[in-house]
């Protein structure tokens, strides 16, 4: 297998970025990009002490596999591509979602990792509700996805 | 027949899920309809018209048919990563 895709509880189990690196790695593959999402103290003028994930579990993890054959389409089947995205509450500074990429070449690795985050902000059944200092919480407003017909 | 429909997002101060009683017939958008009355002066209103509605496989379409034994769930705009 050349995907990984997984989402995990991150209340069981932290994002570990150098397991990504590790699935991505292969003798055939001399580069390897890693994107790493961690949680921020501040958005839209708010301090923030921590963000709960929520997940639609089951289709968020159909979406990572779907968006991961799209980039082999677009940079080659060499591609090796690991995602795990956070599913539970994360203080500042944990880790909500790793993506690695891994390619012959570092143009591919790069423009890959780049897509599958780009796609899943956009596409992938994923919900963040940010807690802040004052004590208020709120759902963060994202994209409206499209049905299929 | 009784279909129920997991809740994400905001939409989780409904509960874990909710069960709506539709007529056999019904389509997908028949349960943004159901779920109107539940969410009316809960400021969810305008983020149940951007809502769409899934199973585990796929995000469906308004008109796609229901399924009472499939899991469905509703899923407002998304803000992952």
């Amino acid at each position: 297998m050349s995907i990984h895709v997984e989402v995990r509880d991150t209340e069981k189990q932290v994002l570990d970025p150098s397991e990504a690196l590790a699935f991505v790695d292969a003798p055939g593959n001399g580069a390897g990009a890693l994107f790493v999402g961690a949680v921020r103290d501040f958005n839209q003028g708010r301090s923030v002490k921590g963000v709960s994930y929520d997940v639609f579990a089951p289709l968020a993890e159909q979406s990572f596999a779907e968006i991961c054959a799209e980039a082999q389409t677009k940079w080659g089947e060499n591609l090796r591509l690991f995602v795990v995205h956070g599913k539970g509450r994360l203080g500042i500074g944990g880790l909500s979602i790793v993506i690695a990429a891994g390619s012959p070449h570092r143009g591919e690795a790069f423009s890959a990792c780049r897509y599958v985050i780009e796609e899943i902000k956009s596409r992938s059944p994923v919900w963040k509700q940010e807690h802040y200092v004052d004590g208020d919480s709120e759902w963060v407003k994202g994209h409206a996805l499209c049905g299929h017909d | 027949m009784k279909i129920k429909i997991q809740m994400f997002g905001a939409f989780r101060v409904l509960g874990q899920e909710v069960e709506l009683d539709l007529p056999e017939a019904a389509i997908v958008s028949d349960l943004r309809v159901a779920l109107q009355p539940k969410v009316s002066g809960m400021e969810l209103d305008e983020l149940l018209a951007l809502s769409k509605f899934a199973n585990v496989r796929v995000v469906l379409a308004d008109t796609a048919s229901l399924d009472a034994t499939e899991v469905l769930a509703i899923l407002p705009p998304v803000s992952g990563g």
